[in-house]
């Protein structure tokens, strides 16, 4: 049964970070020089005592600590983030109505920069020319150097204003969808590409890879039925650690192309110093690490057999080697 | 002496270069279907270049010319990837290194089966009924089952013969193997070996069997190509072979097999002295272990790996550890270093008793007690320089400076005989022979007296060999060190050591004078060892 005790262990390890997370978050929040209802209300204005009262009492700011601390937790595990102080709808509302757009351009960023640095990779593996190879691993690193809003900004100029075949503004037509998607899926490819490159150096080094030719075993097959699969663990967890950068980055080109998003709610939230806003943004975006490096170790385990094997019995075996 | 219809490989003139420096200077040979031809050389001889250019798969920066011709059709460019695996196939040098550790055993076998005649549309099922008798004539048991396992759930001598059942499966013409067995200890190599020959045997494959050794060759091969420098030094049947080689070198190799006297040594090897009764009683021996035993696991998985095991090493002498792996050598080694604290038993280091030392005793005890492990490509840092790798344990030590460290550093290299010159040189820019001097040295410069070399020399050819055990005979003799010598070399431990003490299952089977327990040994464990020694071929011809 070693991949259900594996598959309980990082299930249980995801969710104690996002207990830490939320814990850390809360601690934050104690830390700041007074209470959140305070800080809100001072963005306009002294307001009098009373108000400040009374919206203490009902957001709950008013309760000892541990109250406060365990009722937020008992609410987090029923869906409840608690009421955003500037509109005074649920959290979970305000984030829940732009969280599907941003998905939406992360995911297809995601998606885009995954089958680009695969075509990146084989392309600069398989290239019949070592002139060409050498050019296409040039790639990547000068990706990674362009910044993302300098590449948005470059696409709106070129295809907005100069050739008017994109609206400025997103229209639901499918370049205003596309565009964006390109722009941060290129960003996030780089550190893909170069991980997955330098990882397949490292297979192609195997003595293996000689043993499958000298088996009369084709280029072709080499490539995608061993090397990928053995190159790819450093690569998902590359991945992994680019949420991120596309979280970031999604962000930034939703601000470029003006869409609505998280991005712009991030910004909301915090000029207004919403603070619940913000622990809810913040607990989002733990959840989508966690999730996602989740997926990555269950995925790890899949490619490689040997991960399951418990390091226990592992070092056991070696010591009696 | 070659029938022209019989011959499926013929090597005319080849020249092999990289970037201009020569690895085969003009190599010419035959083979005849179902001959076994063994090439053997040292390392740089040449003999990796001969493997890939058999198999035409020499790197894009290779220059070669000269013909290879393979059952009537030139390997060239572009006839080579035709060839392979149907015509020419390959038995790899390391089995650890040589599967794809990610894909079942049955995978790798199915998709070399369907690259056979007629194979393409054959049915998951039938070609797993192929792969499963295929891992059955090589004899490995349980075949279906195996199919479902992957490489790491194998043994080295287990993954050898999936990859000889991989070499085979498609019927070569032409079988080159190299180096096969050379990772796998002694009694494993012999087995494999038998299975190799024979299955070559049924289906009438040539074999060119390439290895750095000539007991190992003269074991199974019908003619023996001796490569040295790219050249080809002579060619012959081992039968006249033993009758008399041509050349000195060979004569030389074959010296070594045959057990001449080579003379390494500090020549007090006689039996009162290697038993420590010819020295004063008084002085403590530098290691001793009494009834240690060691347990590994919890539970129902619990294994006892040492049982009641009780070694002496005297002050100025090689004690040998000998035994199949898993016999628990490298467990003992580790418990004499104390890197791990035996469950039962003591351990005394020059009549101290250090058993479970922790913090400064520990530390303080390896200044007398050195490792020098097994592979000097992997204890050495690459990144660092050579002078800082040997001063790297003086820091530890005694708090010295930096000009004495320099100084300990220079007295250090001077007596492994490596030029001063090579102080500021980084591991890679080193022979392997250079690099186990390094490590040599790196163990010496903390004024280490006794030292576990744990199969230190395994992974340097025979003439490198013989010179760092030379150097070690002549640091013994001058410092009066001490050695545990853990091996599975039969033919270096029988020279170089005092006495020799045989592990199997844990336990200590046999230990003695060597020249006592080799001429006569009393446990099964230890003539099943002796007799799995290479060379009986060629012992048997010369007698």
């Amino acid at each position: 049964m070693p991949t259900a005790r594996y598959i309980a262990s990082r299930l249980g390890q995801a969710l104690l970070v996002i207990w830490l997370a939320y814990t850390v978050v809360f601690v934050a929040v104690q830390l700041l020089p007074s209470d959140p209802v305070t800080i809100f209300l001072s963005t306009d204005g002294t307001p009098s005592a009373a108000t400040l009262e009374a919206m203490r009492h009902q957001y709950g700011y008013d309760l000892p600590l541990w109250q406060q601390y365990t009722n937020n937790l008992l609410g987090l595990l029923r869906g409840d983030v608690g009421y955003s102080l500037a509109s005074g709808q649920p959290v979970g509302t305000r984030i829940g109505s732009v969280v599907g757009s941003t998905l939406q351009l992360a995911g297809g960023a995601f998606a885009l920069a995954v089958l680009f640095a695969l075509a990146l990779t084989i392309a600069a593996v398989l290239a019949p020319t070592s002139w060409l190879g050498r050019r296409l691993r040039a790639l990547p690193p000068f990706l990674a150097s362009v910044p993302v809003f300098w590449l948005g900004l470059v696409a709106l100029q070129l295809l907005a204003v100069r050739w008017g075949v994109m609206s400025l503004f997103p229209d639901g037509s499918f370049l205003a969808t596309v565009v964006p998607m390109a722009v941060l899926a290129l960003h996030v490819s780089a550190p893909l590409a170069q991980v997955l490159l330098k990882s397949l150096d490292g297979v192609y080094a195997q003595p293996f890879i000689e043993a499958l030719r000298a088996r009369g075993v084709g280029e072709a097959r080499i490539l995608f039925a061993h090397a990928l699969k053995n190159a790819a663990p450093p690569a998902l967890t590359v991945a992994g650690v680019t949420i991120g950068t596309l979280l970031a980055g999604s962000i930034i080109t939703e601000t470029v192309f003006s869409r609505a998003g998280l991005g712009a709610l991030v910004l909301q939230s915090v000029t207004a110093q919403d603070v619940p806003l913000v622990q809810g943004l913040v607990l989002l975006t733990a959840l989508v690490f966690v999730v996602v490096n989740l997926l990555v170790d269950l995925l790890h385990a899949a490619l490689d057999p040997r991960v399951l094997r418990s390091t226990r019995t592992q070092s056991a075996s070696a010591l009696a080697a | 002496m070659s029938h022209k219809g019989d011959e499926v490989l013929s090597v005319r003139g080849l020249r092999v270069s990289y970037a201009g420096a020569p690895a085969l200077r003009g190599i010419d040979l035959s083979l005849r279907r179902g001959e076994i031809l063994a090439v053997v050389g040292e390392s740089g001889s040449g003999k990796s270049t001969l493997t890939r250019a058999l198999l035409g798969l020499l790197p894009a920066s290779a220059h070669s010319d000269g013909s290879i011709v393979l059952a009537g059709i030139e390997v060239t460019a572009r006839t080579a990837p035709g060839l392979r695996g149907g015509t020419v196939s390959l038995v790899p040098q390391d089995p650890g290194a040589s599967l794809d550790p990610v894909r079942s055993i049955g995978s790798q076998l199915r998709e070399t089966l369907r690259l056979g005649p007629g194979a393409r549309r054959a049915s998951r099922a039938e070609l797993g009924a192929r792969a499963a008798e295929l891992l059955a004539s090589v004899g490995i048991d349980r075949p279906e089952e195996r199919l479902r396992q992957y490489p790491h759930e194998l043994s080295g001598g287990q993954k050898q013969r999936v990859l000889i059942a991989l070499a085979f499966s498609r019927h070569p013409e032409v079988l080159v193997a190299d180096e096969p067995t050379s990772a796998l200890d002694v009694t494993v190599q012999r087995t494999v070996l038998e299975t190799f020959t024979r299955v070559a045997r049924e289906q009438g494959s040539a074999v060119v069997f390439i290895t750095h050794d000539i007991a190992v060759a003269t074991d199974l091969a019908d003619r023996v190509l001796v490569l040295r420098h790219g050249e080809v030094i002579e060619t012959d049947t081992v039968p006249r072979l033993a009758a008399g080689a041509a050349s000195e070198y060979t004569r030389t190799l074959l010296a070594e097999v045959l057990f001449a006297g080579a003379g390494v040594g500090s020549g007090c090897k006689d039996d009162a002295a290697s038993t420590g009764t010819g020295h004063a009683p008084a002085e403590p021996p530098a290691l001793r272990l009494s009834g240690v035993s060691k347990r590994f696991g919890h539970g129902a998985a619990a294994r006892t790996v040492l049982h009641d095991v009780d070694l002496t090493l005297p002050r100025g002498r090689t004690l040998a550890l000998v035994g199949e792996s898993g016999s628990g050598k490298s467990t003992t080694a580790r418990i004499a270093m104390l890197l791990s604290a035996p469950d039962v038993g003591t351990v005394e280091i020059h009549g101290r008793d250090v058993t479970g030392a922790s913090g400064a005793l520990r530390r303080e005890t390896w200044r007398s007690l050195q490792l020098v492990h097994q592979n000097p490509d992997r204890s050495l840092d690459p990144r660092w320089s050579v002078e800082r790798i040997v001063a790297e344990p003086l820091r530890y030590g005694a708090a010295t400076g930096a000009p004495e460290r320099a100084a300990a550093v220079g007295r250090a290299l001077e007596s492994v005989k490596l030029a001063d010159r090579l102080r500021h040189a980084l591991p890679g820019e080193l022979s392997g022979g250079q690099r186990q001097r390094v490590a040599i040295a790196r163990a010496l410069a903390v004024g280490a007296t006794t030292l576990v070399l744990d199969e230190a020399l395994s992974a340097l050819d025979v003439v490198t060999q013989n010179h760092v055990l030379d150097l070690l005979a002549e640091l013994q003799a001058e410092h009066r060190l001490s050695y545990l010598f853990i091996s599975h070399d039969l033919a270096v431990v029988e020279r170089f050591s005092d006495a020799t003490a045989v592990l199997a299952g844990g336990r200590v089977v046999e230990a003695g004078p060597t020249a006592r327990l080799f001429a006569d040994p009393r446990a099964d464990a230890t003539r099943a060892l002796l007799d799995a020694r290479p060379g009986t071929r060629l012992r048997e011809l010369v007698a």
